[in-house]
């Protein structure tokens, strides 16, 4: 994964961002935070670093190159493999899936403002340069790069649980990911041309961030709003299931939703007290035994039985009988 | 003197065999010389409770009963089978499970008298304190003999509706027979019941006192009959409830 990195960028180096001859378009940034989701932090550093680090010598430079930007990388791939202690692996709810996606940000954005700072504290650059033509291109393009292709490939590796709640924030997930995308690359051949200045086009993207991350949050809570319900309703029919019908009086909340949930609620609460009425029901007839004995017919059957030669000889001898069987000794 | 008890329900089902080899079992450990006799001739079971296998048996109560042995020569010592706590005896008397030879019963009958009579010779023969009769279910005329010439009967009924008619019909059959004692025990009862309800119930409904009501067991289910319940579980409560019965009948 390391080499597959290190080529990538080798190769990306040659198309550069518009307003900075260092920063590239890479979408190889997931590799190392793939990596590191999948193998842990050790691997996701070893797979940015190394991978940087032969990207510098394929082109010729030596290994040690850029050895803050090295490590950046490292860093990069190293953030997101914190995933397995957060208990983000597999991400199975809303929640998780906004700490990966903060995760992802900071792995875009924590190692590269290391690495200009660094060449800002060197002297090499300006703050100028090192904001506009280092920081925002990369922090911006790395985000939307990770935001774009991470969760498709956890999707596909099964490290993202396809429950409800997953489901409804992915969709909407996607679209807007897709919108953001969209204006982004219209914003770069815009610039391209040289009808905004790169200034305005960070601060769009900037924006463009901002955007993208409030939508999310929108998103996230109003999945929520879908998925809870269906969750407390789940929880209900488990507590029935094991013999509890009392818990089915905190649904009132949803059952007063306008909404086909809150139908559902309703009808689930309903049915839920009709079965625990029919239970307590049967308890009560199965508790108190009711024999009930025919006397006529048992008269009229005894009468068939005494009534036989064999009942009333029988009946004569069996005073007789029972002394004379039991005797045991002579 | 020895004491003669049936066990009998008036449906299959019940749990009636279940029953006799328990209380043989306990009669047993308490020291007496038990005799069982299968008289289900048309349906035998009795004999896989007590693990005794087909071959093991030379003759049966069939062959007695066609002047093929004496009774003593098809009583079987499966005193073993209780175990280091048997300090009796117990001597059991299976039916044939030969279709063949249940067929012929069926058929062609036997002298009823020769009953009774290998009862007595049994009792004497083996010196038995008690015998247990293991009845045929309903009231035909062999179970008619073995209630007659009981000392005890105890009728075996679950708390099913379809246990109630016949219930009745035997208790009173039992009482037209002038039995000197008579008990109902309840089985399988749901664990639901109230056992005290039931056993007013029950008692009041018969006019016949209730030995125990015997819950439905999954420990019981799980021998399959493959085994003697009180002799696997002794300490079970349900054992406690028959040993209960077994000193009720015996007194």
């Amino acid at each position: 994964m390391g080499c597959i990195y290190g080529i990538a960028n080798f190769l990306s180096g040659k198309y550069h961002l518009p307003g900075c001859n260092f920063a590239e378009m890479r979408p190889q940034v997931v590799l190392p935070m793939f990596m590191g989701i999948l193998y842990g932090p050790a691997a996701g550093f070893f797979c940015g670093g190394l991978g940087d680090m032969l990207g510098y010598t394929i082109a010729g430079k030596g290994p040690f190159f850029a050895v803050h930007w090295s490590f950046a990388n490292g860093l990069m791939g190293f953030i997101p493999g914190l995933a397995g202690y957060f208990r983000l692996k597999p991400v199975d709810a809303i929640a998780s899936f906004v700490k990966l996606l903060i995760l992802l940000l900071l792995a875009c954005s924590l190692p590269f403002a290391f690495s200009t700072g660094v060449e800002y504290w060197l002297g090499r650059m300006s703050f100028y340069q090192a904001m506009f033509g280092f920081f925002l291109p990369i922090f911006i393009t790395d985000t939307l790069w990770a935001f774009i292709l991470v969760p498709p490939i956890m999707q596909a590796t099964r490290l993202l649980i396809s429950r409800i709640e997953m489901r409804t924030i992915l969709a909407v997930y996607y679209l807007l990911i897709m919108t953001v995308l969209a204006t982004w690359l219209s914003s770069i051949i815009v610039t391209m041309q040289d009808q905004i200045e790169v200034e305005e086009l960070y601060t769009l993207g900037i924006l463009t961030l901002v955007v993208l991350i409030v939508g999310l949050a929108v998103c996230a809570v109003s999945s929520k709003k879908i998925t809870a319900p269906i969750m407390n309703l789940t929880e209900a029919a488990r507590r029935v299931a094991q013999g509890d019908y009392s818990h089915v009086d905190k649904l009132h909340a949803i059952s007063n939703r306008s909404d086909e949930l809150g139908t559902m609620a309703g009808v689930f609460s309903d049915m839920v007290k009709a079965v625990e009425k029919r239970e307590q029901d049967l308890q009560q007839q199965v508790r108190t035994l009711k024999v009930t004995v025919d006397r006529n017919k048992q008269n009229a059957d005894l009468k068939k039985i005494t009534g036989s030669d064999y009942f009333k000889t029988l009946k004569k001898k069996a005073g007789d009988l029972r002394l004379r069987t039991g005797e045991n000794h002579d | 003197m020895a004491k003669i008890i049936s066990v009998h329900s008036f449906r299959g089902g019940t749990g009636k065999s279940n029953t006799s080899a328990n209380l043989a079992a306990l009669y047993a450990m308490d020291g007496l010389r038990v005799g069982v006799v299968d008289t289900d001739i048309q349906s035998p079971g009795i004999h896989v409770i007590f693990g005794l296998d087909e071959d093991d048996a030379v003759y049966s109560l069939n062959d007695y009963l066609w002047g093929k042995c004496n009774i003593e020569q098809a009583a079987c010592d499966v005193s073993e089978v209780i175990g280091p706590k048997c300090s009796g005896a117990v001597y059991l008397i299976p039916s044939s499970v030969n279709a063949a030879d249940i067929a012929r019963v069926l058929h062609d009958g036997y002298d009823i008298n020769l009953l009774s009579d290998g009862f007595r010779e049994l009792i004497k023969g083996l010196n038995l304190d008690v015998l247990v009769i293991d009845t045929h279910p309903g009231l035909n005329e062999e179970t008619l003999l073995s209630i007659a010439i009981s000392n005890a009967l105890l009728v075996v009924m679950r708390p099913d509706y379809q246990d109630y008619q016949g219930t009745g019909l035997t208790v009173e059959v039992a009482r037209e027979l002038e039995v000197p004692q008579m008990m109902i025990l309840i089985n399988k009862a749901p664990s639901t019941f109230d056992v005290e309800q039931i056993r007013e119930t029950v008692s009041n409904t018969y006019n016949c006192p209730v030995a125990a009501v015997i819950p439905h067991s999954d420990d019981m289910m799980g021998l399959a009959s493959h085994d003697i319940f009180a002799v696997r579980y002794p300490d079970h409560p349900i054992v406690a409830d028959l040993n209960g019965v077994a000193m009720a009948l015996n007194r």
